[in-house]
């Protein structure tokens, strides 16, 4: 993010002082209103000044953009000690349930979301289950696994619930692979 | 920015920079720490000068006192909480002994958790989706 913000300050900064050094030398008589506009009335010259804004209008909406973007994915879960906080962004909560789920057999989690509510922390999730699992005690199991896991090593103290969708239906490879022999 | 420590014969200047190569030392040396976790800036300063060592280190530095920001990779497994506290006194206690200075604060970021190459191309190779 700071060097997306640096880049837009440094552009913004070069047209304050584009306009500020112009208006100086207008108000000192040292270039006059004619001069601005016939330069810009030249076709390249009119396509040098709409490039350039298009470029600082670009620059805001991305830095804007960045930022919300950082700011959003980095509100994760505060836990306070004496010797400082320990934040923990919402990242690593996501890599964590993913992780959680390669350790289940025939569940993959896909898009894992963090929810930081009043009542507690809400893990939403998406998951692929292999064809040949119960799909309720699968899930319910996965469900336990990550509230304690979460509980238990990340350190949250109140983990609301776990939202699982199943999304997709999988095979697991080795049981294709031992059917076809 | 430095921290001038008076002293009868002279002026001692420990710069932020140093402050920061300890804490991220200090850091790095607890176990369950993967790794510190840079941004865009880190990464852009290691491009230019080939030199990173206080990557995910942001330090204050007070006339006395110092604050110390720290992003961090765990591995998979640790007990966060606890890999963190540790990671607090020893970086504490590092550079409160090496610098004189008083470290009120140590605040860590758990940006990201380590899995291991292992384990995502296992997990590739698990499924097929119908």
């Amino acid at each position: 993010m700071d060097i997306v913000n640096r880049i837009g300050i440094t552009l913004v900064v070069v047209a304050l002082v584009l306009i500020g050094g112009l208006g100086i030398l207008f108000s000192i008589n040292l270039i006059d209103l004619d001069m601005i506009t016939s330069f810009v009335v030249t076709p390249n010259s009119k396509i040098y000044v709409a490039s350039f804004s298009l470029l600082l209008v670009l620059i805001s909406i991305l830095v804007t953009y960045t930022d919300y973007r950082l700011k959003e994915k980095g509100q994760g879960v505060v836990l306070d000690n004496p010797l400082g906080k320990v934040d923990i962004s919402k990242q690593a909560l996501q890599d964590f349930i993913k992780r959680i789920g390669q350790e289940e057999s025939n569940i993959r989690i896909t898009n894992p979301a963090i929810v930081l509510s009043k009542k507690g922390v809400v893990i939403k999730l998406e998951t692929l289950v292999s064809s040949n699992r119960y799909i309720p005690e699968a899930i319910s199991n996965l469900q336990t696994h990550i509230k304690d896991r979460l509980e238990g090593v990340v350190g949250i103290p109140n983990v609301s619930s776990v939202v699982v969708k199943v999304s997709q239906i999988g095979k697991a490879k080795e049981e294709r692979i031992r059917r076809v022999e | 920015m430095s921290q001038d420590i008076q002293k009868e014969i002279g002026i001692v200047k420990v710069s932020d920079e140093v402050v920061g190569t300890i804490a991220g030392l200090a850091t790095v040396e607890v176990p369950g720490v993967a790794g510190m976790s840079g941004g865009i800036v880190d990464g852009f300063a290691k491009l230019l000068t080939g030199t990173q060592l206080t990557k995910g280190v942001k330090v204050e530095v007070g006339e006395k006192e110092a604050a110390i920001d720290l992003s961090i990779i765990v591995d998979y497994g640790v007990s966060i909480p606890e890999v963190a506290w540790k990671v607090q006194e020893n970086v504490k206690r590092n550079v409160e002994q090496m610098t004189g200075l008083n470290v009120v604060e140590v605040n860590v970021y758990i940006q990201g958790v380590h899995m291991g190459k292992k384990e995502g191309k296992e997990e590739n190779r698990r499924f097929e989706v119908k």
